[in-house]
């Protein structure tokens, strides 16, 4: 009887014990948690990207596929580049080729922001993503649009073009591909900026679909048409060194103001020539590098923000 | 799984684990300590490694906020300062991150020092660009500068940005992942302190009260045990659970005990026995001290012994007158039965080889213990069976009144205890002999006395008798010659004559007055009763007493009331009664005065006799009551006879009444009597009523 009353004391501390050491182990089993860093690229395959370029005849263009080449060198992924020079269908059966290539994603310049839309669409069936840079296309699963603030440039543009002219006078707008995201845009921050203004009359907007010959052309007619023209704004460079071409031919230079945008080489000695009053800098390059970027990241499962938008800056004498 | 260890083995084993515990904690809570302080450490670089970077990028707003200031306000000065101050500083900045290892793990580190060449290149392409700038706002082309701040600049800074916010990232998400795991350890690490430390106390506790309790639990279980036998169970025993100290305790503890019971019972049984043999003792002695016969008496103690002892026998024997042999005066077998020894009637008192004998002689009780050994054992008081004896004397003083004999059939019958009970019993016996034969030598002698007091008092009446009758015969023809019946006799003749008369008379009264006594003595004395006048009665005692007095020059006083109630009772005894007091008052006073009083109270009649005579002395009063006596006094010799007080006691107490006197030395005494008035009843003459009296 003595003998199975002894041990009963011991039991309860063999399990105590026990469960102390349960415990502990339990406890060293935490994991540990890898936390995560840097964007790398893996190094299974080289990543290959595709950029449609909607004309490689705008050195805008030319400076965004620069940006984007160098990043993509930067960041040991391939790039290749087609050029649709302004031609929608040409740049839809650039990007089908893309998708048949099989590249990993696609940067889309879009020519026309809406014809693009079916190829984006070809782009998400064949689950390749799509990325849309300076211009957006209206239809179609983009995985990130990166732009500058076309709008905000407008304003800009015609913030300055009112304050040059007094607050008062007679402007002309010179539009860019009707289609494309960035004339809608600049166009509306021009126009909306402008109306405040109210000594400001917008007297023409006429298209002159970015290109300089285009705007020449234009121009010279807006001229022959309007005998007071006081300030003119062109939704690019391009554009608006046509009119003002066009405005030196026709000995009339001198009284007008004339407001560009994208900043381009030529543009910034005119500005500094004093032929043109201002332009707005863009960042082509930044744009490309980003689009590259966001792409790379994107295919490294990261999340990208939805639009990425770049600055802007007034440029003037 | 028992240890069988000693206190002191398991106590240090305890203390020990415990010590071990108190280490296993504070080692755990260091290796806690430790991995919160490499958190820390880990913390702080990151944080510095961070400052670096953040250094960097502030530096690097520097240079872009002035260039946008010298964009902003064309002021040309700026540049050279920019170009002195903070291009240099942001270099330097530069430079330094490079030098630093930033992160804490290996891939880490690797990792961000690609990105720190990474921007080490972009720093060298923003100072080309800045420089541009410069070189540009110095020639005053001022698009171009913006543009180029604008674009390229713009550019290659987010790249900048990008790349010090991914080294930022990569040294917080470091840190913090070390951070984590630190903590994670840390958390492990506390977990295993806290259990540790909890289990200690646990462990600590168990096997502090698994310890205490394997001391405490043996020591209670002794303690109820101990308080189980204090409480009267003497059958328990302490529980013996351990091989260690308390252990052994225990064991002796239980022997002791148990050697404790075992001297108890036997004290017990011992107690018991000789309880019961004091009580046989005391039955035996109480019934036989109440026996004064002493054949029946010495009967009935050895009966009542043997019996109640179970003795094969039981004896006494007397001494003989001279002492020389004891002879058998009873003996009883173990019913109780009378028992007849034929052939051991007597035994010399100097027989050799006789326990009787021996005790005798030796005056000290003599036992043998076992017959077969040693061939000296008597046969002689023996019977044949008995194999041990005790023979005890009965002693009272000095003096052997007896042997007391007592024979078993087994061996070692008579222990200490015995003897002792026995030897108490004798003592009791010997006083018990002692008072039958005492009461038999009294009655014997009472006998005698009363056969000589009847012969005395036989003789004294016939004396009486004898000597009457002649003394009639004297008086009356001495009458006769006194009255002239024989002729004329001359004054002289008459002188003489009547001197003879006198003389006859008080010898006549003296016979009487011997011979009343004798027949009170012998119980012969009757009242005649009948109706007395108190008065009458009196009045003849005061005459009488008058003449008495007349001789003495004593004055009398009488004090009797008038019409006393008349008393059934012996006129002449009454007479004789008071005549024998005043007769006695007067004889023993010298001057003063003697009187008498009578009065009745309740239903008896107060008589007194008071004088004021010489007093009767304390250590006298019971002689004058005495016959033939007459209290020692001073006085010249008093006539009389000594034997009018106790006549006239005894006559009062025949009416049924008390008689009873007070004295004083030199002043007087008084005689009280009471006498009943109705019928006395006959006293028993031969017991005094001492109680009746009052006052003795």
């Amino acid at each position: 009887m003595l003998l199975k009353r002894t041990h009963s004391p011991h039991r309860p501390w063999l399990l105590v014990l026990v469960l102390a050491l349960a415990l502990v182990l339990a406890a060293c089993g935490e994991e540990e948690k890898e936390p995560e860093a840097t964007p790398e690229p893996t190094e299974e395959e080289t990543v290959t990207l595709g950029l449609a370029v909607s004309t490689l005849q705008n050195p805008f263009f030319v400076s965004l596929r620069d940006g984007a080449q160098t990043a993509a060198n930067r960041l040991g992924v391939e790039l290749v580049v087609k050029d649709a020079a302004d031609d929608v269908e040409q740049q839809k059966t650039q990007v089908q080729e893309l998708i048949d290539a099989g590249v990993d994603a696609i940067l889309i310049n879009p020519v026309d922001g809406d014809a693009i839309v079916p190829a984006i669409e070809a782009a998400n069936a064949a689950n390749i993503p799509v990325l849309t840079i300076d211009r957006s296309a209206s239809g179609g699963q983009i995985v990130s649009h990166i732009a500058s603030d076309n709008l905000a440039g407008g304003r800009m543009a015609a913030e300055y073009l009112a304050e040059s002219l007094g607050g008062t006078g007679k402007v002309i707008e010179l539009e860019g591909v009707p289609g494309t995201s960035a004339a809608q845009q600049r166009g509306a921050g021009f126009n909306e900026a402008i109306a405040e203004s109210e000594g400001i009359e917008v007297i023409a907007r006429q298209t002159a679909n970015f290109n300089r010959e285009e705007g020449k052309t234009v121009f010279a007619q807006l001229l022959d048409q309007y005998d007071e023209i006081d300030g003119v704004f062109a939704h690019n460079d391009e554009m608006i060194l046509g009119a003002i071409e066009a405005a030196k031919e026709a000995g009339r230079a001198a009284d007008i103001r004339f407001v560009g945008f994208d900043a381009v080489e030529d543009a910034v000695n005119a500005v500094e020539s004093g032929d043109l009053l201002a332009t707005i800098a863009q960042q082509p390059q930044e744009m490309g590098r980003l689009g590259v970027e966001s792409a790379v990241k994107h295919l490294n499962g990261e999340d990208i923000p939805e639009s990425v938008p770049v600055d802007l800056a007034l440029i003037t004498k | 799984m028992r240890l069988n260890l000693s206190i002191g083995q398991r106590t240090a084993l305890g203390m020990i684990l415990m010590v071990l515990q108190v280490l296993i904690a504070s080692g755990i809570g260091l290796l806690y300590t430790s991995a919160v302080e490499s958190t820390v450490s880990t913390t702080r670089n990151g944080v510095d490694q961070v400052q670096t970077v953040a250094n960097l990028q502030v530096s690097w707003l520097n240079v872009v906020t002035t260039l946008d200031t010298l964009l902003l306000t064309r002021q040309t000065s700026l540049i050279e300062e920019q170009r002195q101050g903070q291009l240099a500083d942001f270099q330097s900045q530069l430079a330094a991150l490079g030098e630093q290892e930033l992160g804490t793990d290996p891939a880490t580190v690797e990792r961000n020092a690609a990105i720190v060449s990474e921007l080490q290149e972009l720093g060298d392409e923003l100072t080309q660009v800045v420089q541009e700038i410069h070189a540009v706002a110095l020639d005053g082309r001022w698009a171009r500068a913006q543009t180029l701040r604008h674009t390229d600049l713009a550019s290659l800074q987010r790249r900048l940005n990008d790349g010090l916010d991914r080294l930022s990232a990569n040294i917080r998400s470091d840190v913090a992942s070390s951070v984590e795991e630190s903590a994670g350890v840390q958390n492990r690490n506390r977990i295993f302190w806290i259990v540790t430390a909890v289990a200690s106390v646990v462990v600590a506790m168990v096997v502090g009260h698994t310890t205490v309790r394997s001391i405490s639990r043996p020591v209670r279980g002794l303690m109820q045990a101990a308080q189980a036998i204090r409480a009267g169970d003497l059958t328990r025993r302490a529980p013996v659970e351990t091989d260690d100290e308390i252990g052994e305790l225990a064991q002796v503890f239980n022997s002791m005990t148990e050697r404790l019971r075992g001297l108890i019972d036997n004290l017990e049984e011992r107690v018991n026995a000789r309880t019961r043999d004091l009580q046989i003792a005391a039955d035996v002695s109480r019934q036989v001290t109440t026996v004064l016969d002493i054949d029946q008496l010495l009967q009935q103690v050895v009966a009542l012994t043997a019996k109640n002892y179970a003795l094969h026998a039981c004896s006494v024997f007397l001494p003989s007158e001279d002492g020389s042999e004891l002879f058998r005066a009873a003996s009883a077998d173990y019913m109780g039965n009378p028992l007849d020894v034929p052939g051991l009637e007597s035994v010399p008192l100097s027989a050799d080889l006789s326990v009787i004998a021996l005790a005798a002689r030796t005056r000290k009780p003599v036992r043998v213990s076992d017959t077969g050994e040693g061939s000296e054992y008597l046969t002689l008081s023996a019977l044949e069976r008995t194999r041990s004896e005790l023979a005890i004397p009965m002693l009272l003083g000095n003096r052997l009144l007896g042997i007391f004999d007592l024979q078993s059939t087994s061996s070692d019958r008579f222990g200490e205890e015995d003897l002792r009970v026995l030897n108490s019993l004798a003592e009791q016996i010997a006083v018990a002999v002692r008072n039958a034969q005492l009461f038999s030598e009294v009655e014997a002698s009472r006998e005698a006395a009363e056969e000589a007091s009847r012969i005395k008092s036989q003789f004294l009446a016939n004396m009486s008798h004898e000597l009457r009758t002649p003394l009639n015969a004297i008086l009356n023809f001495t009458g006769f010659i006194a009255d002239g019946i024989l002729g004329p006799i001359n004054a002289e003749q008459q002188d003489i004559l009547q001197k003879v008369i006198g003389s006859s008379h008080h010898l006549l009264s003296l016979i009487n007055d011997i011979l009343d006594l004798t027949k009170i003595e012998v119980g012969m004395m009757d009242l005649f009763l009948e109706e007395v006048d108190m008065n009458a009665a009196l009045n003849a005692s005061i005459s009488t007493a008058k003449g008495l007095v007349k001789e003495k020059d004593i004055e009398l006083r009488v004090d009797i009331e008038d019409d006393l109630p008349h008393i059934v009772g012996d006129k002449r005894r009454i007479r004789q009664i008071m005549l024998n007091l005043i007769s006695n008052a007067v004889k023993f006073t010298t001057e003063g005065s003697v009187s008498i009083t009578a009065r009745r109270e309740g239903d008896a009649i107060y008589l007194a006799v008071a004088d004021t005579g010489i007093g009767i002395p304390e250590d006298q009063r019971d002689v004058i009551f005495e016959t033939f006596r007459q209290a020692k006094h001073d006085l010249p010799e008093v006539p009389g006879t000594g034997l009018g007080l106790p006549i006239a006691k005894h006559f009062v107490e025949a009416h049924g009444g008390q008689m009873w006197f007070d004295s004083e030395v030199g002043v007087g005494t008084t005689f009280h009597i009471l006498l009943p008035l109705s019928a006395p009843e006959v006293v028993s003459e031969s017991e005094p009523d001492t109680e009746k009296v009052p006052g003795r």
